[in-house]
Formats: structure tokens, C-alpha cells, sequence
């Protein structure tokens, strides 16, 4: 069997799932909602208070950039987990060394106050 | 100690710096004695070699040979033979002089001694070096100091004269250095010995290729002789050099030309510079007429002595030129040639040194150049007068100086080779001679104008510079043999490779 | 698809000791900046050089202990020297960064630590002999001084300079990713040697594909080092970045960029590799040095100056073989003293704020300062290419290579566009020692510098006439380093002999 085989059953999957929702809800679902849902920033039912257009602290983006940085690094702790047993201790020791830069990383974001809000 | 003997005078100035560095910038009397104090040994040094030299054909003695950059085959390789040593003396002698007449500096005086010590040394390499690698680190040392020595202590257009005179003589080192390059290359023995490489005559028989070098190191040195059309930087670096700058950049630096070609073009490049000799004797004669024309129609006093230098400086280059000549000449006229236009190298050196420096002695008192507002100062300095006069005498060839007797060999040497150039390069005499007696004549002769009815006379100091010089015009003037004796051999020598080719 | 092999693993971890010791250095910095800020102005510094001259005694004893290949990474004599000079850079940058991070009030940890880490990524470009390593260590170069040259905040030319840098910088990042992706395709391998030697035994032909990616790295790091055309970003950078990462700049990423294309040339591209390289350093020499005559800002001027540095150095890197490299050693080195020099000199007499960067403010300096007249005359002429200084002898190995190699009309064009380069670099001579000082009410330059700073300028200056008097040790030294390079391609070649090579064994980095 070709490998790519699946592949193309998932494009085709997907693309029916899809079609299939829409055509569904065009069946069963009841259209037409007032224009006043349309314009809104969130259609689907929350209500907003205030305008989105407003300044927030720059720390929010602070807070932000170092979640992913940390949560991208600890995605590499995946694929050393599917290959522990083969890489054995050397692997455990490369791990250690890696998650000591994160630690020092940390520390460092730390002890500068990025991590404070005032 | 015969062996390090030119080292010591090489590197002597340089050391000289180091303690000259030292002495605090507010004792000006003591940079000004220690240089001058300094720099006699050299001198009395170099007066040794001259007596110790014993001449013979391949006379190259006190020669030294140690590797340097081993990697490439640069050796730090020296030695003095007939040509050098003269040069090597008119270079100390003249350092002391200008350092001497110098004392009258009084702004940035420990800089301008420094650099003063640094331009000797750059010069003496270059006499000394027979490394081309040595020669052109040397060649470019010397050109360094004399930018600074024009662009700060210079007159009102110093800035533009530094550059033009850096860069014209860089565009000319730097063909130089490609010739170099070729010449390395092409004998493919890893050396940068001067004489190895003559020995092995890297393009004998490949013309082509032998003229294109040819023409890369004629570019270099004839931009440094000056010859015409290279000479525009001459006459704006002389104008606006001080009196010491312009002293050593015709006396000495012009001289680096011509040692190029005596030392490395000709023996080097036998066949191009036979086969472009005449050339050369043309460009030669343009000079010598051109150069006096143009000093004629000077009123600047100092630019009339600068043009004066291409119209000499063409002399040598004929004699070089004729030493080389295709055609009938035979040894004796090519060796005539050669050791006439190695004796005006020396001779023109002590002349213009001299000249020059009355130049400034007159220019400090008067504070104008200009030959119209002069007249009548034999009445009123009568020790510059004389001191003029002769000068004057010498430079324009009257028998019993030293101008005369080179002059004389070169057309003696040049005579049988071209006939027809050397004939009309005696107009050139005769044109230097109504010049320079038009200029004693308006400086010295006739009413005296009341503005400078009150100028003091030289003092000491402008007496002890300029009369060593005046003696030396004389002395070989008059007995030339002493140093006919040094340069005949390498004269014969060189002379040798032309004759029967 | 199988697994990749394993076999990374079997590495000798000698081979990386030295990046590793710059690297855990740099963090030592950021955390000692971090807890003892009171402490940074002295702190850092000293820890900085404490980290590098550990490094340096790391390379050192990984040089001697003659380590084989470790499939990514190969630590060579070319190693070692370009170690060496790299940090011989960076211990100089320290030294001469500290007046103007006082001055500047940059005084931060961070600093100090970013310029080791890119200083780590320079040696791993170096030492790297395989596609994927390069990127690593390209990029550990590059974002470091991202940062550095948007570090002093407060001026909006500086974040211009870095914003300039990080999106040309990423752009040929990705040049570069891509070129090695079309190489690999093309050859089965990401082993630069084995991928150069693929194509040169007709193992897979020198197809177009492989052209194209061999074309996209030289874009990348030609980019690097700023070669013409790729050179548009040098002069806002150099002029926006803080002086002293500027300095670290123009000669620790070129440094890099050249060592890296050492090792690309070193596997023997043939055919439109020495067209294409030949075409870029004429271009860079004669576009470098004719733009450089009409600048006014000494920064603008420098940088332009390297960028004709790097068209010189190109030609060692054409010219190739035990020459052209060891050659190109030597300037770097050359270079490296001479431009730490002028950017020093620039950055006493730049004044607080760095207010005086015009030539003209420079008027009549070497009257008020001797000092810092006669050192940056023997910078400028060092720079210029006159003897008896360093950078004579450096044009001079660079030409004579050149020459031997084969390449005459490029040597005489090397040599007419540096008489060019003289005119700008006397001007500078001209202003500070030739014009009068004048009491304008204009930012007045600086003369008065601190010790370290002094004694830094002035060792610059005495290191500049030694490297040219004395080049023959350090000419025999880097002549080792370019001997080792030519070892180290030779073996890569001969350990892919006995069997063909196809894709998945190369991606161990093609030893075994």
C-alpha cells in the first residue's frame, strides 16, 4: 500500500466532515440571525463590555512571551520520552543539561522581575 | 661591527624617536638638541663608510642576510655598494642640516622632530634594502612622514599638496608593488632578494611581459623623480612644504627614484630598458627643456627652485637613459653616462639643499616669495649674497662646482648614444642659466627696494646649515675623484650588461 | 523511513568543549548580573574575560589532543586558530566596550553575556562541517547582536539598527536553511565536504538544484559578511548599533561568516562557485570603496571600509588552497586589530551620547590628544594598506595568493581599488592632525578616556606594527590552521570512500 494513502484519506475525510457540518446546519439549524449579532466582536453569544480598542499593560505581552518560550521548551521533553530507553543514561544527562539552561533561563527572568507585575 | 654597520645607521633614528617620545612636549631645547645631538652619529657614521668603502666592480659590502618572513622568502637583506653609499651620506647629511635649520620651529616640535627621524630611517632603508620587500616597506615609511611633514608645518595649501603628493606617489608604489609581484612570480625561486632576482632575469627573452613590468616600475620611480608628465605634485609639495621638508624632498626623495631605476630596473630589466631607452631619453629631454622653461617663468622664488629640480633631475634620467641606449655606444660612454648621472643625483641633492634653504632664510625675513618685490639684498645681506651666488653658480653648471662635472659626463656619456637629444637638450642649459642669473639679478642686483632695507643677515644657525653644502659643491667641483672613486664601480658594472647586446 | 541512527551519540564531547565552556561562561555572566547588579560594572566584565581566556585554554588543549571528526563538528588546527582569533576578538571587545558601557549606562549584565554567546555561535560556524551545525551556530551568532544592536534603548537610532539587522538577518537565515535543504536533495548529504565531493566525482552530477542551494548559503553569508549586493543593511546598522557592538560586529561576524565560507570552499565547489565569487569580491572592493569616499559619519565610514575588507578577503577564500586561507587568517586577524582600533578611538572622541561621529568634529584632535593622533593615524594606514603595518602584510599574503592561484586581473583590480581606499582613510588623517581645532558650539570630540581605555588603544596600536614586522610566527600559525582545513576535507573524503553514500547515513553527518 502506498504510504501516502492515508494522507489522502484524511484530506478527503476532512473535506466531507466539513461539507457535511455546513450542509447540516443549513438543514437543522435555524438561520438568520438579527444584524446586531452579525456586527458583534463575538458572534457566538458572549457579551462585550467596553471597547476592545483599549490599552492594556505592556506586561501582559511580557507574561505571554515567556509562557510560550518556557511551554515551546518543554515540548522537547516529548520526543526524548518516546526514545528514553534507547539514549539511556547519555540521554538522561543531555536532558539534565538541557533543562539547567531552561533552569538558568528562569532563574535569570526571575531574579530581573519579569515575572513581578509591579 | 663592519657587517652591522648599516643597520645601525638605519635603525639609529628610529631609536633616536623612542627617546625623543619621551621627553616631555614642554622642553621643546631639549627634543631640538638631542635630535640634532643624535643624528651626527649617523652622519659621522655614514662619513666612515664612505672613507671605508673600497669600490671594486660588485663592490657590495657590509652586507647582511637574515631571514624575515622565511614562509614567503623575505629576507631582511642589506648592503652598501658605489651607488648607495653616497646617498646614504647625502641623506644623514641632510637630516642634520634640515634638523639643524629646523631649530627655528616653534609650533608641535616634538611631532615634527619625530617624524623628522622616522623620514631619515624610511630613507636609509631604502639606500640600504636589497630585499624587494624591505625596499618597498621602506619606500612607503619614508612617504608617510614627509605627508605629515607638508599637511601640518606646510603653507596655506598644505592639505591639498599632502594629498596630491601621497597620492601620486602611492598610485606609483603601488604599480611598483605589482611589478614586484610579477617579478616574484615569475622567477619562481620563493625570493624577494633584489639581486637573486636580477641574477635569474625572470623575462629574458618573454619582451612582453618584461615591458609591461618595465613600464609598472618606470610609472613608480618616474614619479618620484620627477620625470615630465609625472612632475605635477613637485612644485604644489615644494611650495607649500617647509624649507627642512622641501630640503630632504629634493634632496633625497627625488633621489629614490632614480636609485630605482639604477638599482632595480636596469639590472633587472635589461632588454626592456634597452629596448625603451629612447623613450626614456625623450621624456628625459621633455623635462630638462620643459623644467627650465617653466622655472623661467616662475615669480614664486621657491616654485623657480622646484622646476629647477625637474629640469636636473631630467639630467640624470638622460644619463640613464644613454647608459642603457640601444646602439654603438661602448662600455667607457655608457659608464661615463652612468657615473654623470650618479654624481648629479649626489650634486643636485647638495645644490638644491642648499638652494632651499636660502629660499626660507629670505622667505622667514620677508615673508614673500615673490621675485618682483625683491632687489637689491646683496647690499644689505651680504653673507647670503655670497652664499646665494654660489649656489647658484653650482646649479647651473659652472666648471669648478660639482653641477658642473656631472653635467659634463652625462652629455659626454650621452653623446654617442643620442645625438640629436642631447644636443637639444643643451638648450636646457642654457635656459638655467638665464634663469638663475635673472633670479640673482632680481634678488640680489639692482636698487634696493626700501621694505627690506632693514633685514638682518643670516644668523649661525642658516650659516652652519648651508655652508657644509657649499663646500661639498666645490670640493667635488673641484676634485671629484673621491667619489668617482665609490661610483665607478657600480658605474663599469652596470654599464657591462649593455654593452654587446 | 527508518530512525535515524544513533551514532551522533558516539561523539567525543572534547570537540564541543570550547563552545560549551564560552556558552556556560555567558550564563554565569547573565546570572552574576542578574543577582549582584551593584556589582555588574566590575562583575561582569571580569567574568567575561575570565570566561574567555578559559575558552581559550580549552581550545587550546582540544587542539592538542588531535581529535578526529565528530560527525557535525570537527575540531582541526583551522579550528584552533580561528578559535583563537575569534576570541582574541571578543577579549578585546570586553576591554573595549567597558568605557562605553559606563558611559552609555548600558552597564548590564545581559551585555556582556550576549556578546559571548554570539561569540560561541562564531566558533560553531567555524567549526562546523556540516550544513545543519552552521545554521546552528549562524544563528547563535546572529540573534545575540540582534539584541546587542538594539541595546542602547534610549536612542531610536539604535532600534532601528536592530530592527534593520533582525529582518535582513532572518531573511538570509532562511536563504540559508533552504540553500542547505536543496543541497541535501541534491546530494544525499548535509556533510559539507561529502556533499561538495558527491558532486565532483558525478556520484549524483552537479545538478542545477544543487547550484541553486550551494548559490542560497553563499547568499546567506555573503550577507553575513557583506559582500556587494548584499551589504544595504552594514551602514544604517553600523551607524545606529552601540559603538562597541559595532566594533564586535564588523569583526566577529565577519570573522564568522569568512571561516564559515572557508570550510564551504574548502569542500572544492567547482566551476560557477569561482565565477560567482570572483564577480562579488570585485564588486565589493570597487562599490565598498568608492561609497566610502563620500561619507561624512566615521561609523558610515568604517562600515563601508569593511565591506571593501570583506571584498579583499574574498579573494584569499577564491584564491584557496594553504595560501589563499592561511592568507585570509591572517588578515582577519590583521583586521581585527586595526578596526578594534579605529572604532576604540571612535568611541573615546564620540563623546557622551555618542554626539560627535562627523570627520569634522574631528578637527585638529591630534593636537589636543597625541595619544589618540597618533594611534588612529597608524589605524588609518594600517587600514590603508600601508607598510610597515599589519594590514600591508595581510593585503599582501591575500594578493600573492591570489596571484599564485591563478587570478592576476583580480589582484591588480584589488590593488587599484585600495590606492582608492587610501583617499578616504587620509581624510581622516587630514581633519585630526592637519586642520586647526576650532571652539564651535557644535558637540565638541572627546579626548579625555580612561586608563583601560587608553592602554587599549595604545597596545592596539603597538599590536598593529607588531602583526606586520613580525608576521612570521603568526603567518607559520595560521599557516597550520589552513594545513588542517585541507587535512580535515581530505579525511572527510576518504571515510565516504568504500561505500556510496545515500541519505540516511549522511544524516549521521556522514562519518562513522
Amino acid at each position: 500500500m502506498n504510504p501516502y494513502l492515508p494522507i489522502l484519506f484524511m484530506l478527503v475525510i476532512a473535506t466531507a466532515f466539513a461539507l457535511a457540518a455546513m450542509a447540516l446546519a443549513l438543514f437543522v439549524g435555524r438561520p438568520r440571525p438579527g444584524p446586531e449579532r452579525k456586527f458583534a466582536p463575538y458572534e457566538c453569544g458572549i457579551e462585550p463590555v467596553g471597547s476592545a480598542r483599549d490599552r492594556f499593560p505592556v506586561k501582559f505581552y511580557l507574561v505571554a512571551m515567556l509562557f510560550i518560550l518556557f511551554d515551546i521548551e518543554v515540548i522537547f521533553l516529548y520526543p526524548w520520552a518516546v526514545v528514553f530507553r534507547q539514549l539511556g543514561v547519555f540521554g538522561l544527562i543531555e536532558m539534565a543539561i538541557f533543562l539547567g539552561i531552561l533552569l538558568v533561563g528562569y532563574i535569570y527572568v526571575w531574579r530581573v522581575g519579569a515575572l513581578e507585575w509591579q | 661591527m663592519d657587517r652591522w654597520v648599516l643597520t645601525v645607521i638605519t635603525f639609529l633614528p628610529l631609536g633616536l624617536l623612542a627617546a625623543v617620545l619621551f621627553v616631555p612636549g614642554r622642553r621643546p631645547n631639549v627634543i631640538r638638541w638631542l635630535s640634532i645631538a643624535g643624528s651626527l652619529v649617523p652622519l659621522a657614521l655614514s662619513a666612515w663608510l664612505w672613507l671605508d668603502y673600497s669600490g671594486g666592480a660588485h663592490g657590495l659590502q657590509y652586507a647582511v642576510n637574515r631571514p624575515w618572513i622565511p614562509l614567503i622568502g623575505v629576507n631582511y637583506h642589506v648592503g652598501a655598494d658605489g651607488l648607495s653609499v653616497p646617498m646614504i651620506f647625502l641623506t644623514t647629511l641632510l637630516t642634520t642640516i634640515s634638523l639643524i635649520y629646523s631649530l627655528n620651529i616653534k609650533e608641535r616640535v616634538k611631532e615634527f622632530y619625530c617624524l623628522f627621524l622616522l623620514l631619515e630611517t624610511g630613507m636609509l632603508g631604502v639606500f640600504v634594502a636589497l630585499d624587494y620587500f624591505l625596499f618597498y616597506v621602506f619606500w612607503e615609511v619614508s612617504l608617510v612622514p614627509m605627508y605629515f611633514l607638508i599637511g601640518i608645518w606646510g603653507g596655506p595649501r598644505r592639505e591639498y599638496a599632502a594629498i596630491k603628493f601621497f597620492l601620486y606617489t602611492l598610485v606609483g608604489s603601488v604599480a611598483m608593488l605589482l611589478a614586484i609581484l610579477a617579478m616574484y612570480f615569475a622567477t619562481g625561486a620563493r625570493t624577494f632578494d633584489i639581486i637573486a632576482i636580477a641574477g635569474a632575469q625572470p623575462f629574458a627573452g618573454q619582451m612582453a611581459l618584461q615591458g609591461l613590468v618595465f613600464w609598472a616600475l618606470f610609472l613608480g620611480f618616474a614619479i618620484k623623480v620627477p620625470v615630465w608628465p609625472f612632475h605635477t605634485w613637485l612644485p604644489d609639495a615644494h611650495v607649500e612644504a617647509p624649507t627642512a621638508g622641501s630640503v630632504i624632498l629634493a634632496g633625497v626623495l627625488l633621489k629614490m627614484g632614480c636609485y630605482g631605476f639604477l638599482r632595480i630596473v636596469l639590472p633587472t630589466l635589461p632588454e626592456a630598458a634597452q629596448q625603451y631607452a629612447v623613450w626614456v631619453a625623450v621624456l628625459a629631454l621633455i623635462s630638462i627643456v620643459y623644467g627650465a622653461f617653466v622655472a623661467m617663468a616662475q615669480m614664486d622664488f621657491k616654485k623657480l627652485i622646484a622646476y629647477s629640480s625637474v629640469n636636473h633631475m631630467g639630467y640624470v634620467m638622460l644619463g640613464i637613459a644613454a647608459a642603457c641606449s640601444l646602439g654603438p655606444a661602448n662600455l667607457s660612454d655608457r659608464a661615463t653616462a652612468l657615473n654623470g648621472a650618479m654624481l648629479q643625483m649626489f650634486s643636485h641633492g647638495v645644490i638644491t639643499g642648499a638652494l632651499f634653504l636660502l629660499v626660507g632664510v629670505v622667505y622667514e625675513r620677508a615673508h614673500t616669495r615673490d621675485l618682483r618685490e625683491f632687489g637689491g639684498l646683496g647690499a644689505v645681506m651680504a653673507k647670503y649674497s655670497v652664499l646665494l651666488w654660489m649656489s647658484c653658480f653650482a646649479s647651473l653648471g659652472l666648471p669648478g662646482m660639482s653641477g658642473f662635472v656631472a653635467e659634463f659626463f652625462v652629455f659626454r656619456g650621452a653623446f654617442p648614444a643620442y645625438l640629436l637629444i642631447t644636443c637639444l637638450s643643451m638648450i636646457g642649459l642654457v635656459v638655467t642659466a638665464a634663469y638663475l642669473l635673472w633670479t640673482i639679478q632680481r634678488v640680489l642686483l639692482g636698487p634696493v627696494n626700501p621694505k627690506w632695507a632693514g633685514l638682518k643677515d643670516m644668523d649661525w644657525r642658516e650659516i652652519v646649515s648651508v655652508v657644509p653644502l657649499i663646500a661639498l659643491m666645490i670640493l667635488f667641483g673641484v676634485y671629484p675623484a673621491p667619489i668617482f672613486r665609490i661610483l665607478n664601480g657600480y658605474a663599469t658594472g652596470l654599464a657591462s650588461y649593455f654593452v654587446g647586446g | 523511513m527508518t530512525a535515524p541512527s544513533l551514532q551522533i551519540i558516539t561523539w567525543n564531547l572534547w570537540v564541543s568543549a570550547p563552545v560549551c565552556a564560552l556558552a556556560a561562561s555567558a550564563m554565569v555572566t547573565l546570572i552574576a548580573g542578574a543577582f549582584w547588579p551593584a556589582f555588574a560594572r566590575w562583575l561582569t566584565p571580569c567574568l567575561a574575560l575570565g570566561g574567555i581566556a578559559l575558552t581559550a585554554a580549552f581550545t587550546i588543549l582540544a587542539g592538542m589532543l588531535g581529535l578526529p571528526p565528530a560527525g557535525m563538528q570537527v575540531m582541526d588546527s583551522f579550528t584552533v586558530v580561528f578559535d583563537l582569533i575569534i576570541l582574541i576578538a571578543a577579549f578585546i571587545t570586553v576591554l573595549v566596550s567597558n568605557h562605553y558601557v559606563t558611559r552609555e549606562n548600558l552597564e548590564r549584565g545581559e551585555y556582556y553575556a550576549l556578546m559571548m554567546l554570539s561569540a560561541s555561535g562564531a566558533m560553531l560556524m567555524a567549526a562546523s562541517d556540516n550544513y545543519v551545525m552552521m545554521f546552528l551556530g549562524l544563528e547563535l551568532l546572529s540573534i545575540p547582536l540582534y539584541v546587542l544592536a538594539g541595546f542602547s534603548r534610549g536612542r531610536s537610532e539604535s532600534q532601528e539598527s536592530a530592527l534593520k539587522y533582525l529582518l535582513l538577518g532572518a531573511f538570509a537565515s532562511a536563504f540559508f536553511v533552504f540553500g542547505a535543504a536543496l543541497v541535501f536533495s541534491a546530494t544525499g548529504s548535509t556533510n559539507i565536504v561529502v556533499a561538495g565531493d558527491a558532486t565532483e566525482r558525478a556520484l549524483v552530477g552537479t545538478t542545477p538544484i544543487y547550484v541553486i542551494g550551494l548559490a542560497m548559503i553563499l547568499t546567506a553569508l555573503a550577507f553575513k559578511v557583506a559582500l556587494v549586493p548584499f551589504h544595504m543593511w552594514t551602514p544604517d546598522v553600523y551607524q545606529g548599533a552601540p559603538t562597541s557592538v559595532t566594533a564586535f560586529m564588523a569583526v566577529v561576524a565577519k570573522a564568522a561568516g569568512f571561516g564559515a565560507l572557508a570550510r564551504v570552499a574548502a569542500a572544492g565547489p567547482e566551476g560557477s562557485w569561482t565565477v560567482l565569487l570572483w564577480g562579488l569580491s570585485a564588486a565589493t572592493m570597487i562599490w565598498g570603496n568608492l561609497l566610502a569616499i563620500s561619507q561624512n559619519n566615521i561609523k558610515r565610514l568604517l562600515a563601508y571600509s569593511s565591506i571593501a575588507h570583506a571584498g579583499y578577503l574574498l579573494m584569499g577564500i577564491l584564491a584557496g588552497g594553504r595560501a589563499g586561507i592561511s592568507a585570509v587568517l591572517f588578515y582577519l586577524l590583521a583586521y581585527a586589530a586595526m578596526t578594534f582600533g579605529a572604532f576604540a578611538a571612535v568611541i573615546i572622541l564620540a563623546g557622551r551620547g555618542d554626539g560627535a561621529e562627523d570627520i569634522e568634529d574631528y578637527r585638529g584632535i591630534a593636537r589636543r590628544s597625541p595619544l589618540l593622533g597618533w594611534t588612529m593615524a597608524i589605524f588609518m594606514f594600517s587600514l590603508a594598506g600601508l607598510p610597515p603595518f599589519a594590514g600591508f602584510f595581510g593585503k599582501l599574503y591575500l594578493f600573492s595568493a591570489a596571484v599564485e592561484a591563478g587570478y592576476p586581473g583580480l589582484t591588480v583590480l584589488a590593488v587599484l581599488t585600495s590606492v582608492m581606499g587610501v583617499f578616504y582613510y587620509l581624510r581622516v588623517t587630514v581633519v585630526m592632525w592637519m586642520q586647526e581645532p576650532e571652539a564651535e558650539s557644535g558637540p565638541a570630540a572627546q579626548t579625555s578616556a580612561p586608563l583601560l581605555s587608553r592602554l587599549v588603544l595604545s597596545a592596539l596600536a603597538v599590536a598593529v606594527l607588531a602583526l606586520g614586522i613580525f608576521s612570521s610566527p603568526v603567518l607559520r600559525w595560521t599557516n597550520s590552521g589552513s594545513a588542517g582545513l585541507e587535512r580535515s576535507a581530505e579525511a572527510a573524503i576518504q571515510m565516504t570512500l568504500p561505500e556510496p553514500t545515500n541519505a540516511p547515513a549522511a544524516l549521521s553527518g556522514g562519518s562513522r
